[in-house]
């Protein structure tokens, strides 16, 4: 599936709720799809909170290997790149922690 | 006259150094029961973008309130032309020198909801008065999404906000501020279950620069303020954070590096301000990097 970042969101690339539409999309197209081309045009998006809502959300549900089977980023600048993996990063650490604490209290629990 | 009108005399530098006494006044003024007040800046000399945002702050609070607002200008001729370059004077229909400027900075602007075209604006103005290293015009970009986005999700101002810009050359500096009204940032995070202990402002300010900390009810947020932090250190600039009376300094500039200093306002700040300083030439995108394999 292609999504060209200028067509679903026209220049609203900034808040939560402009990245909300695109996770939108990626979310219920998810099963269907093998790949999204997802093409930011050249665009300076350098919005956290348009990238975490619309990509970073993504890794709390996928597995890194899905995420980079799936997701697929064409004419994207440089700085948001570095700026979207480091969300993503962020977001698996933060999944990581979360997975590892129920772990944790599981045990306790059957101690 | 006099009996009429709360007289505040304006100092000569307003800059966040001056913020106790600069939220003196702006106390003085709200809380004035008189008919109007005059704000006088006759001595004023040098304002940065954190005396112009909350003059404007405050002026407009005493507008609003039905207080007459009366203004004595600068007596310093620059200070005076620097004003009306900004948009001062149009802006609170001041009567007097008029003229729009050449100048290296942007308009002062109150904005009710996220203004798309602003950030570009800002960048453009800029970018035709001081080089900006291409990472210092990406974060700068990151840094007014961030700011505008947290005012309109967390602050509950009823006023908006103000933002205020200025460029440098010179000392290769760019100076950018924000402020709303609101609520502040105690109040905010209070409505998190989680922090309804809370009963700090530096705290909750603190609180508010960690990555995922959020006052969204429910959500998973709050990457912003932290990404802004990164960016400064990096850039080895200098961060201030004004809520209610907390007031964090986050200064990592030469010997002082990664030195946070904590101070309480006696008259506390209704709303939030942050002002930053960033280095136009420095890089400032490499806070980016990390040590972790990039996924794309």
């Amino acid at each position: 599936m292609k999504i060209h970042i200028t067509q679903l969101c026209e220049k609203r690339t900034v808040s939560r709720d402009d990245g909300e539409k695109l996770n939108k999309v990626l979310r219920e197209k998810w099963d269907e799809e093998n790949i999204f081309d997802i093409d930011f045009e050249n665009i300076l998006v350098a919005s956290v909170s348009f990238i975490d809502e619309a990509f970073g959300k993504l890794a709390l549900q996928h597995t890194k290997e899905d995420l980079k089977r799936k997701l697929r980023f064409k004419n994207i600048l440089k700085y948001d790149l570095a700026l979207l993996n480091d969300i993503i990063n962020s977001r698996l650490r933060q999944k990581e922690t979360v997975e590892e604490t129920e772990k944790v209290e599981k045990n306790t629990k059957s101690n | 006259m006099n009996n009429k009108y709360t007289f505040l005399e304006y100092p000569k530098l307003q800059t966040i150094a001056f913020s106790n006494a600069l939220l003196g006044l702006c106390y003085q003024a709200r809380m004035s029961q008189k008919e109007g007040v005059i704000f006088d800046l006759s001595k004023t000399e040098f304002l940065t973008p954190f005396g112009i945002v909350l003059l404007a702050g405050t002026l407009s609070e005493c507008l609003s309130l039905g207080k007459e607002a009366r203004y004595q200008e600068p007596k310093k001729r620059i200070t005076k032309e620097f004003l009306a370059g900004i948009g001062f004077n149009n802006f609170f229909q001041i009567k007097s020198i008029n003229h729009r400027i050449e100048s290296p900075n942007v308009q002062l602007k109150r904005i009710y909801s996220l203004d798309y075209s602003l950030i570009d604006q800002i960048l453009e103005v800029f970018g035709n008065f001081i080089h900006m290293s291409e990472g210092v015009k990406c974060s700068l970009k990151l840094a007014l999404n961030e700011l505008m986005t947290n005012v309109f999700d967390h602050s509950e101002s009823k006023e908006g906000c103000y933002v205020c810009a200025q460029s440098y050359p010179q000392e290769k500096k760019i100076r950018l501020c924000i402020a709303d009204f609101g609520i502040g940032i105690l109040a905010s995070l209070r409505k998190i279950p989680q922090y309804g202990s809370l009963n700090n402002c530096y705290e909750s300010i603190k609180l508010a620069t960690q990555e995922g900390v959020t006052s969204r009810v429910g959500k998973q947020a709050g990457y912003g303020l932290s990404h802004i932090n990164r960016f400064i250190e990096v850039n080895e600039g200098k961060m201030y954070i004004l809520s209610g009376d907390g007031k964090a300094v986050w200064n990592y500039t030469g010997q002082k590096k990664r030195r946070k200093e904590k101070q309480t306002m006696q008259h506390p700040l209704q709303g939030t301000l942050i002002e930053l300083e960033i280095n136009a030439d420095k890089e400032g995108f490499y806070f980016l990097s990390s040590e972790e394999d990039d996924l794309f």
